[in-house]
């Protein structure tokens, strides 16, 4: 498979240990469908690419949840330490970067796809 | 190693470099109070820093088994406690203070003002340092995206 390089590469490089997404009030809720036939399409390698794309959706959804929380502690002043709101933010941020970098990734090799001479 | 280890080790040290200006600008306030909450003259306090999680007895355990993540991940700074300097207070004559004993000499706190704001420029490079450190994590890891482009 050619996917197994880079979920392997990613899977290595990188820590998914957050928890699966918990329910929460704030931001949409993501479904995770797809993963099974991902999963199925994978094969041997047991886990791999969906569980751990999901993973990192859920990780993404926390870090959202708690930028937004903290943001508007600041804001109705409940905040005490304006430096853990910014980093929060930050972070938030940066994985937001992360996954759309990889969605720009998927559906520009989904397009590879549609472009196969038939 | 998790993907935001750089970012909450210095966010934890932009947390203490805060608590350090915090307590030097109360030292500052209170150079010259004679009446502190025990009646006595203030006593200047000092920020005591120690690694976050050291001392602890699951970090002992998993040091000593050498495993864990202990060994593999960026740390960061937290606040063992606020301690009393134990310098002696300083002794001025003047007669007409209130608080001046019976030989006219009045205990003024332990404050150095140039020693305070020493530690308030240091403060304030610390938390630049910090800083400094946040954005260049930020940036290697905007970089490292930049790569997929």
């Amino acid at each position: 498979m050619p996917i197994d390089g880079i979920t392997s590469a990613i899977g290595g490089g990188l820590d998914w240990s957050v928890a699966a997404p918990g329910s929460s009030p704030i931001g949409p809720a993501i479904e995770n469908d797809g993963t099974s036939k991902i999963d199925g399409a994978d094969g041997a390698s047991g886990g791999g690419f969906g569980s751990m794309l999901s993973q990192q959706l859920g990780n993404l959804k926390d870090l959202q949840t708690d930028a937004a929380a903290q943001s508007q502690a600041l804001a109705t002043g409940q905040a005490t330490d304006a430096s853990a709101v910014v980093m929060a933010v930050e972070k938030a941020q940066l994985s937001m970067q992360l996954a759309a970098t990889l969605r720009d990734k998927s559906v520009e090799s989904f397009q590879e796809v549609f472009r196969t001479q038939v | 190693m998790g993907m935001f280890d750089a970012i909450n080790a210095s966010g934890s040290g932009l947390t203490a470099e805060r608590l350090r200006m915090d307590v030097t600008a109360e030292n500052l306030a209170n150079a010259q109070t004679t009446r502190g909450a025990d009646g006595n003259p203030y006593r200047r306090k000092e920020v005591v820093l120690q690694e976050t999680g050291r001392g602890s007895f699951g970090s002992m355990l998993t040091s000593a088994m050498g495993t864990g993540r202990g060994a593999q991940s960026a740390g960061g700074v937290q606040v063992a406690g606020i301690t009393e300097d134990d310098a002696p207070n300083k002794l001025v004559y003047d007669p007409g203070h209130p608080d001046a004993n019976a030989e006219g000499y009045v205990e003024m706190p332990n404050v150095n003002s140039v020693t305070e704001m020493v530690d308030l420029i240091s403060a304030s490079r610390g938390y630049e340092a910090n800083v400094t450190a946040i954005q260049t994590a930020k940036n290697m890891f905007s970089k490292t995206l930049d790569i997929l482009r």
